[in-house]
């Protein structure tokens, strides 16, 4: 007995195949317990696929993710808007008041695009990219942009040298071979500062509580 | 003082394994805040190599047992054993909690010692509160005073302004100031910051003397007049700067801002040296005595082209305090680099999670 | 489901300022449900699709801001979801088509073998553990394969429909549609061997 190529088969299963096709792979599946099972493989294997496409990437987090979206895309439609804004002539040319709200739009929009444009110049530059930043920044230009620049490994001093590190994720102090760090997560607007008689501080909002929450390292000075 | 251990864990087997690294807290008897939970859930105590890594993942649970409002915090995080000398902190500050109100503390904190510490326990101490009416509770240790009363400052400053803007222009014109502000952020690109001790010399480059540019803020009290120092790399060494106390207050405490273009071109805020006098009115002293050295910051080491001072806040002697208004941060030299207010960035992510009607609604409780 | 549309408002009906209005508020929360009802689908629609998480947060929020600055284009609310979907997957094609650079009118050839993620053994371990078997499932389709799958199989699209999608001629979507369902078949085989 011949069996249909698999191809056919498996468009017969999802209802692609033409009406020929359809017809002579029916009549062979009638004989053929083989290709009958073949057949209602293919089948649940698209009912699998349907299941399981509604299931979230083990890896996210989703209610973060969502949060970070939303707030993303609110932020692209707003300065969309004052772009819109800035690009629509102005109806109003008697009162005063509503040209010199009009041009201080124009202004901001227009600082807005400039400042939207120079941030992956800036990360590219410093060869510090940013990953939440960027995805701020493609809400803010709506158009997908590619990363730029890669991380560099800095330069390692000594390490009996470095007392203090601040990163992306940590604030830590060495001393006598051990360490004390602080974690932050990863967070939007994270801020470091530096107070230069010795210690190191993180700034975030804890996406959770919405709290500003500080982290400071401070070494003891010999 | 009154010590506390507490054991916030459900399983038994558990509770041997983390009993070696809970924090010991310690709060005095006549604490504002009392601590009435903590959870260490995901703590671990892991060998790797050499060392011990003890990783402490705190919930701890506060009540405000006073009969004010409690606007911020600093907690003090130590290991004797690990690092004797260095310490660590959590700040909240922007609070609003009521007499009686419980709110959270999230503390993620690691550990490295070698196997042969003998190890010891984190322990968690509190160096200041802040009160709604400024006064503060606290040991000190840690000029939180000085800080939290910074941060409360700005904050008023930073939501009268967005208040303003609000009834000037409507809630259009708020959202703008509020995307400018997240700009302005995102522009400002994470660093990466390696500090080394002041003491040792680690470079040895040339020295070549350089004059501070200065930054004046109209509205400051003190400004810097002059001022200059021998630059070899990341160090400013025997600086010299003067300030010029304009007001009619003796001043206590100073902290000057320092944004350094290095030899890249790259311009950032580089960091804040403070300094303790006692400047009478219409006076002028010189405020820095040490080399000041600069952070380095990821891919590689500094090079300082150049350096401008700015004076950042200052401390009168009746304890009252000053900080740039925000006509005086509108300089784009200081706009580009310097980092908003905490309240400036906890109303911007506000905006940015919840809308504009939520941004509303938390400026009127004020 | 059918959602409303937030009404769009412009910066010049905005009138006076004082406080926040009604009009505007109630415009602002559709605006919010719509985001929140759709956010999630759209996501997962375009993650399939693209097979990255970040990539897919970014198409993500570039549809649906897309969506909602030309709702004006939508004639029929209740099919609101519908075009949202086609806004998604594509934002997402184009983005394959610009950054992949994949020409979805050729075939590929079903005798290669499923593809491995070049990592290495300490990175499989963990990859396996972590990843569902329909993510490993889809990781081993081509970008083309894959997306026919979804916009079919998952979408429910026609083959006609997907083609139109595509650009392509409906005799090419079934040679995409029918290797992805032959490999994805020899790789449910080969899990329950193992």
């Amino acid at each position: 007995m011949k069996h249909p190529p698999q191809d056919q088969l498996a468009l017969f299963a999802g209802g692609e195949a033409g009406w020929f096709e359809s017809w002579s792979v029916r009549r062979h599946l009638v004989a053929c317990p083989i290709c009958r099972k073949r057949a209602a493989d293919f089948s649940q294997d698209r009912q699998t696929v349907r299941n399981l496409s509604v299931e979230l990437p083990p890896e996210v987090e989703w209610n973060r993710l969502a949060d970070e979206m939303a707030g993303n895309i609110r932020v692209g439609l707003a300065a969309g808007e004052a772009i819109a804004a800035f690009d629509r002539p102005s109806d109003d040319r008697t009162s005063g008041v509503a040209g010199a709200r009009t041009s201080w739009l124009r202004w901001n929009a227009g600082w807005a695009i400039a400042a939207a444009s120079a941030v992956f110049a800036a990360a590219f530059w410093l060869n510090l990219p940013n990953p939440q930043a960027e995805h701020l920044l493609t809400a803010l230009r709506a158009i997908r942009v590619d990363r730029a620049g890669k991380l560099v490994q800095p330069a390692a001093p000594a390490a009996d040298e470095v007392v203090v590190e601040a990163s992306g994720s940590s604030i830590q102090v060495r001393e006598n071979g051990g360490s004390l760090a602080l974690l932050h997560p990863r967070s939007d607007g994270l801020t470091i500062s530096v107070n230069m008689q010795g210690s190191a501080g993180a700034r975030y909002i804890d996406s959770d509580t919405g709290q500003v929450t500080i982290n400071r390292v401070y070494y003891a000075q010999q | 003082m009154r010590s506390s251990r507490l054991l916030a864990l459900v399983a038994a087997g558990a509770a041997s394994i983390y009993a070696a690294i809970l924090p010991k807290i310690d709060l005095p008897k006549d604490s504002p805040v009392a601590v009435i939970g903590a959870d260490y859930g995901d703590s671990t105590e892991t060998a790797r190599g050499g060392a011990v890594v003890v990783d402490l993942h705190a919930s701890l649970s506060l009540r405000n047992s006073s009969g004010r409002h409690i606007r911020g915090i600093t907690l003090l995080v130590r290991s004797q054993e690990v690092t004797p000398g260095s310490k660590g902190s959590v700040t909240l500050t922007s609070l609003d909690v009521a007499p009686g109100e419980a709110f959270p503390v999230r503390m993620d904190i690691r550990l490295l010692r070698p196997v042969t510490s003998l190890g010891g326990p984190l322990e968690l101490g509190l160096d200041g509160v802040l009160f709604d009416d400024l006064s503060f509770y606290g040991p000190d240790n840690l000029q939180s005073r000085h800080t939290l009363t910074v941060y409360e400052i700005e904050a008023r400053r930073d939501r009268r302004y967005y208040k303003a803007l609000l009834a000037e222009g409507g809630p259009a014109r708020l959202r703008q100031e509020v995307l400018a502000s997240l700009s302005r952020q995102v522009d400002r690109p994470d660093m990466e910051v390696q500090m080394t001790r002041a003491s040792r010399a680690t470079n040895l480059e040339p020295e070549r003397p350089v004059q501070f540019a200065l930054l004046h803020l109209p509205d400051s009290p003190v400004e810097p007049t002059e001022g200059m120092a021998k630059i070899a790399g990341n160090e400013a060494r025997t600086p010299r700067l003067e300030v010029h106390n304009k007001s009619d207050r003796a001043v206590r405490y100073l902290e000057i801002g320092w944004l350094v273009k290095d030899g890249r071109g790259r311009q950032f805020m580089a960091g804040t040296v403070p300094a303790t006098l006692n400047l009478p009115p219409g006076e002028k002293a010189q405020v820095l005595k040490e080399t000041l050295k600069f952070p380095q910051l990821g891919g590689g080491p500094l090079s300082i082209d150049s350096m401008t001072a700015f004076v950042s806040n200052v401390e009168f002697s009746d304890g009252k305090m000053w900080v740039p208004s925000r006509a005086d941060l509108g300089d784009p030299r200081l706009q580009s680099v310097l980092a908003p207010s905490p309240e400036e960035q906890r109303l911007v992510q506000l905006y940015r999670k919840k809308g504009l009607t939520a941004l509303v609604d938390e400026l009127k409780k004020f | 489901m059918a959602t409303a549309f937030p009404a769009q408002r412009t910066m010049s009906d905005r009138g006076a300022p004082s406080q926040l209005d009604a009009g505007f508020q109630a415009s602002q929360e559709l605006q919010s449900r719509f985001i929140s009802d759709n956010l999630r689908r759209v996501f997962l629609l375009i993650y399939r699709i693209v097979d990255n998480v970040a990539d897919a947060q970014d198409l993500t929020q570039e549809a649906l801001i897309k969506a909602l600055q030309h709702q004006d284009q939508l004639k029929d609310p209740e099919k609101a979801a519908h075009w949202l979907s086609r806004i998604a997957t594509n934002t997402a094609i184009d983005f394959l088509r610009r950054n992949g650079k994949v020409n979805f009118c050729e075939i590929d050839g079903l005798i290669e073998p499923l593809r491995e993620p070049s990592a290495t053994p300490e990175e499989q371990v963990l990859h396996n553990e972590h990843r569902g078997y329909l993510e490993e499932g889809l990781a081993g389709l081509t970008e083309r394969e894959r997306t026919a799958l979804v916009l079919r199989d998952v979408e429910g699209l026609s083959a006609e429909e997907v083609a139109k999608q595509l650009n392509c001629s409906k005799a090419t979507v079934r040679s995409h549609i029918a290797n992805a369902r032959i490999k994805f078949r020899r790789y449910m085989e080969r899990k329950a061997r193992a």
